[in-house]
C-alpha cells in the first residue's frame, strides 16, 4: 500500500511537468470535442493522431495524450445524446434514452451536470482502484473465457428487453431483431459469412457506429423536422442547470454502482464501456423504486450509465498495462502507440519502462479534474444549443455524422449504411418500438454466437461446460433468478395494469 | 485574348495527362494502400518502409488505410485502380488465404497484381504456458498422437497463416487437436493466460509473455531462426511444413515493366533503412529481399499449399 502511494506520488512528479500538463488539457479538449461531434470517435482520433507520435522525443507525453483523448470522449459523448438524442460516441448511446426524454421536459442542464459529475467520480474512481489494486485484477481478467463471455451476453439480453419505456413484449422483438442483425458478417467458427450478400463491408458485420447513429441521431432529426415548428426539445424550457435535492438524492447510488459495475466490466477484454453502461442502466431500473420512470427522464438512467461508462474507459487500462492486451478498439490503438514509442505493454512494463506507467496513471487524475472544470461550464453554452431552430440544427448534424462515418474506415458503404439506418430509425419513432434493444442485442448477439461456440469447441461439445464453471455459472444463477423475478412479478402485478402504449410525441 | 490564354492553359493540362506516365516517372506523389487499420503490424512496417523509399523515388509516399473484409476491400480498390505505378499496396498472405474461405471476390487475388518486390515475413510460433507439460513441439505432437482431440489450440481465426500450419502439422504427424478460433491475434494471448487453450499459435502477441516467462515458445514457422529466439527451432528443422505470413509490396496488373523495375529497386534499396529494420525487430518480423517476379512465385505456392490443406481437412 505504502510502496503504491509512493509510486503514485512519483507518477504525479511526471503528470505534472508542464509540458505532460499541456499534453493531458489538449488530449481533454479534443477528446471533449470528439466525443461531442457525432460520429467522430475516440478511435479515429487516436489512429490518425499516431503516425505524429512518431516524432515525438518524449514518449510519456504522446501516451498522456492519446489516454486523455479516450476518456474525455467519454464525457463529451452524452452532450448530443441528451440534447439531440445522437450518441455522441458509442459507448452513450443508452444514454439517449433518458438523457432526451429529460431533456424534452426542460432538464437538459441537470442531465448534462449530473452526466459530467458522475463521469468524474466514476473516472476518479476508477483511477485509484486502477492504481492500487489493477495489477491484482489483471488475474481476473483472463479468467473470463468464452463461457464467461456467453453467460454475460445471455444477463445482457435478457436485461436489454426491459430497456426503454415501451412494453416487454415489444422490446422482446426488437431484441430478436437487433439479434438478427448482430450476426451480420463472417462466423468466426467456421470462417462462412452469413447475410452478408456478398457485400465486401459487410463481411465484417454491420459496423456499430454508422448503425447507432442513423437509428438513434438521425431517425430522430427526421422525426423532428416533421413535426413543422412544433419541435419538441425547441419547445421546451431551458430551465436549471444544476441537479435539485432529489435528482442528487436519485443519482448518488447510480453513480455509485455504475463505478464499480464499469470498472469491473471495463477489465475484461472485449467488454468495455458500452456493455458497463447497459449493464448499469439494468441494475438502476431493476433497483429502482419507480422503474415506470424510466425511458421517461430518469435521472438515475443518466448517472449510472454515464458512470460506468468512464469508470470502464479508465479500468480497460489494467488489462493493456500489466497484461498488453487490448480489450477494445481504442486500447489496440493505444497498444500500437506505445510500441511506436519504444514500449512494450505487458507484464514486464512496470519493471521496464515504470516513468510511462505510473506517469500515465497519475495523468489520470489530473485529467479528470481538468475535464470537470472544463466541462461543468460548458452545460450552460451546450444548453444554448436547445436555442437554434432543428431545421438549422438537423442538417448540421446530419453533415457531421456523415463526415464522421466516413472518417472511420474511408468507406462509402458504412455511409450508406447511415442512411439505410437513418431511415429504419424515422420508421421505429413512427411506430414508437424503442431502438434502445435493439441496439444492445445487436452488440451482444456476436458475443453470444461465437463464445457459445467456442466453449462447445473447448468442453467437446458438452453444453455442461456453461454451468460447471463457477463464475459463468454464478452468472447464469443471477440470469435465471432475473428471469423468474421478472415473470413473477409480471404476473403479480397483474395483467390488468396493461402496458400503455408510449405516447408518440 | 483571355479566352486564348485559357484555352492554353486547358491545352496544356490535358497534354500532362495524355504523356506517357513513364517518360518522367514518378512526377507526382504515389499512394500506398495498406488494407489494415492503423496502428497494425503491416501498417507500421509499411509506413517506416515507405518514407525509406521516397529517398530513391524522389516522390513523397502516401500511406491510406482501407481496412475491412480481412483485406479484400483494399485489394479490391488496388485492383481496380490504374496500373501507373501512382497506386500501389501491400499484400498480406490473408489476402488471397481469404478465397479458399469461398468467399465471392470481384478481383483474383494473385492473377490481378504486379508483383514489386517483398519485405517481409511475420513470425508465427507455437507457445505453451510455461507450466505446461510440452517442453518441444515433439512432446506435443506426441501427446496429441497418443490423445487425439484432447489439447485445445487457439489462432487468430479459422484459415489463417496460423491454423493452416497446424492443419499441416496435424495431418503429416498424425497428431489431433482441436481448433478454437479467436477473434484475431490479440484475443489469442489471454485464451493461453486464462488456461482456457492448451497451445496458441500466433504472431508475435506471445512476445512479452515469453520475455516475462510467463509463456514458452516452441517452434517458430520461419525459413530461419530468429535472431530474437536463436534457442528456438523452426518448424522446417524439425521435419514440418509452415506456410509463409507474406508481407510483401503490389501494384494494379499491367504496370509497365520499367516502371515496375523502378519501385522494385526503391522499395528493395530501402529494406537497408535502420529505421525500418529496427520496426521489423520490434515486432518480430523478418526481413526479406526478393525480386518481384519471385515474389509471385512464392504466393501462388502458398496458395497452393493452402488449397491442399484445406481440401485435406474437409475429408
Amino acid at each position: 500500500m505504502l510502496n503504491s502511494l509512493e509510486q503514485i506520488f512519483y507518477g504525479l512528479s511526471l503528470a505534472v511537468l508542464p509540458q505532460n500538463l499541456l499534453y493531458a488539457f489538449m488530449g481533454c479538449i479534443l477528446g471533449t470535442l470528439v466525443g461531442v461531434l457525432p460520429g467522430l470517435g475516440p478511435i479515429t482520433t487516436i489512429a490518425v493522431l499516431l503516425p505524429l507520435t512518431f516524432q515525438a522525443s518524449d514518449p510519456l507525453g504522446a501516451i498522456i495524450m492519446l489516454a486523455s483523448i479516450y476518456y474525455g470522449a467519454m464525457y463529451g459523448g452524452s452532450t448530443t445524446s441528451i440534447l439531440l438524442r445522437v450518441p455522441g460516441e458509442a459507448a452513450s448511446v443508452i444514454t439517449c434514452i433518458d438523457g432526451y426524454e429529460m431533456a424534452k421536459q426542460g432538464r437538459a442542464g441537470p442531465a448534462l451536470s449530473i452526466a459530467a459529475i458522475g463521469s468524474f467520480v466514476a473516472g476518479t474512481g476508477s483511477v485509484i482502484a486502477l492504481s492500487f489494486v489493477g495489477p491484482a485484477f489483471a488475474k481476473f481478467a483472463v479468467s473470463f473465457g468464452p463461457p464467461e463471455y456467453f453467460a454475460l451476453a445471455i444477463f445482457g439480453l435478457v436485461l436489454s428487453a426491459t430497456i426503454g419505456g415501451g412494453s416487454p413484449a415489444r422490446g422482446f422483438c426488437m431484441v430478436l431483431l437487433g439479434i438478427l442483425f448482430g450476426l451480420v458478417g463472417t462466423d468466426t467458427v467456421t470462417g462462412v459469412e452469413r447475410f452478408a450478400m456478398g457485400v465486401p463491408a459487410l463481411a465484417d458485420g454491420i459496423d456499430l457506429v454508422p448503425l447507432l447513429m442513423g437509428l438513434f441521431g438521425l431517425g430522430e432529426i427526421l422525426y423532428n423536422l416533421e413535426q413543422k415548428g412544433e419541435l419538441s426539445v425547441l419547445t421546451s424550457k431551458i430551465g436549471r442547470l444544476l441537479p435539485n435535492r432529489e435528482e442528487w438524492k436519485e443519482s448518488a447510488g447510480a453513480i455509485g454502482r455504475g463505478s464499480v459495475l464499469g470498472f469491473l466490466v471495463g477489465l475484461i477484454p472485449g467488454g468495455g464501456a458500452i456493455i458497463g453502461s447497459l449493464l448499469s442502466y439494468t441494475v438502476e431500473k431493476k433497483l429502482s423504486k419507480t422503474p415506470e420512470k424510466f425511458g421517461h427522464g430518469a435521472i438515475a438512467g443518466v448517472a449510472g450509465p454515464e458512470s460506468a461508462n468512464n469508470a470502464a474507459a479508465s479500468s480497460s487500462f489494467v488489462p493493456l498495462l500489466t497484461l498488453g492486451l487490448p480489450g477494445n478498439a481504442v486500447t489496440a490503438v493505444l497498444f500500437a502507440g506505445l510500441l511506436i514509442q519504444n514500449v512494450q505493454p505487458g507484464p514486464l512494463m512496470l519493471v521496464k519502462n515504470p516513468d510511462i506507467f505510473w506517469g500515465v496513471i497519475a495523468s489520470m487524475y489530473v485529467g479528470n479534474v481538468m475535464l470537470l472544470i472544463l466541462n461543468l461550464p460548458l452545460v450552460g453554452l451546450w444548453v444554448q444549443l436547445l436555442r437554434v431552430p432543428v431545421w438549422i440544427l438537423g442538417p448540421a448534424v446530419l453533415l457531421v455524422a456523415i463526415f464522421g462515418t466516413y472518417s472511420l474506415r474511408s468507406n462509402w458503404t458504412d455511409v450508406s449504411l447511415l442512411m439505410i439506418a437513418g431511415g429504419a430509425g424515422y420508421i421505429l419513432r413512427k411506430a414508437a418500438l424503442d431502438a434502445g434493444p435493439f441496439a444492445m442485442a445487436f452488440i451482444l448477439a456476436n458475443i453470444m454466437d461465437t463464445s457459445l461456440r467456442q466453449a462447445l469447441l473447448m468442453g467437446d461439445g458438452n453444453i455442461a461446460i456453461i454451468v460447471s464453471r463457477p463464475l459463468s455459472a454464478l452468472i447464469i444463477g443471477v440470469t435465471t433468478v432475473v428471469v423468474i423475478y421478472t415473470v413473477y412479478s409480471y404476473f403479480k402485478a397483474g395483467r390488468a395494469k396493461k402496458y400503455e402504449r408510449p405516447d408518440n410525441s | 485574348m483571355k479566352l486564348k490564354r485559357l484555352v492554353l492553359a486547358l491545352a496544356a493540362a490535358c497534354a500532362m495527362f495524355v504523356q506517357p506516365a513513364n517518360a518522367q516517372y514518378p512526377n507526382k506523389p504515389i499512394t500506398l494502400i495498406v488494407p489494415w487499420a492503423p496502428g497494425g503490424s503491416t501498417d507500421q512496417t509499411a509506413r517506416v518502409l515507405a518514407k525509406a523509399a521516397e529517398n530513391y523515388l524522389g516522390q513523397p509516399i502516401i500511406v491510406v488505410n482501407r481496412p475491412g473484409a480481412s483485406t479484400t476491400i483494399g485489394m479490391a480498390e488496388l485492383a481496380k485502380a490504374a496500373p501507373d505505378g501512382y497506386t500501389i499496396g501491400t499484400l498480406s498472405s490473408t489476402g488471397y488465404l481469404v478465397k479458399l474461405q469461398g468467399r465471392q471476390l470481384s478481383f483474383d487475388p494473385i492473377e490481378d497484381f504486379s508483383y514489386i518486390s517483398y519485405y517481409g515475413d511475420n513470425l508465427i510460433g507455437i507457445a505453451v504456458l510455461t507450466d505446461s507439460p510440452y517442453k518441444t513441439l515433439k512432446e506435443l505432437v506426441a501427446f496429441g498422437k497418443a490423445n487425439p482431440g484432447k489439447l485445445k489450440y487457439g489462432t487468430a481465426g479459422v484459415g489463417t497463416t496460423q491454423h493452416l500450419t497446424i492443419e499441416a502439422l496435424q495431418r503429416d504427424s498424425g497428431a489431433k487437436f482441436v481448433h478454437v478460433p479467436q477473434q484475431g491475434s490479440a484475443a489469442s494471448a489471454p485464451a493461453l493466460l486464462g488456461g482456457h487453450v492448451d497451445f496458441i499459435m500466433e504472431t508475435s502477441v506471445w512476445a512479452p509473455f515469453i520475455e516475462s516467462k510467463q509463456m514458452r515458445l516452441l517452434a517458430v514457422s520461419a525459413t530461419k531462426r530468429s535472431d530474437v529466439y536463436p534457442d528456438v527451432p523452426t518448424f522446417t528443422e524439425l521435419g514440418f511444413k509452415s506456410l509463409r505470413s507474406v508481407q510483401a509490396i503490389i501494384a494494379p496488373k499491367g504496370l509497365p515493366e520499367d516502371i515496375r523495375a523502378k519501385l522494385e529497386s526503391a522499395f528493395r534499396k530501402a529494406l537497408n533503412d535502420k529505421a525500418f529494420q529496427a520496426t521489423m525487430q520490434k515486432l518480430a518480423m523478418q526481413v526479406v529481399d526478393l525480386p518481384g517476379a519471385d515474389v509471385k512465385k512464392l504466393v501462388e505456392g502458398e496458395y497452393a499449399l493452402a488449397k491442399d490443406l484445406i481440401e485435406s481437412t474437409k475429408k
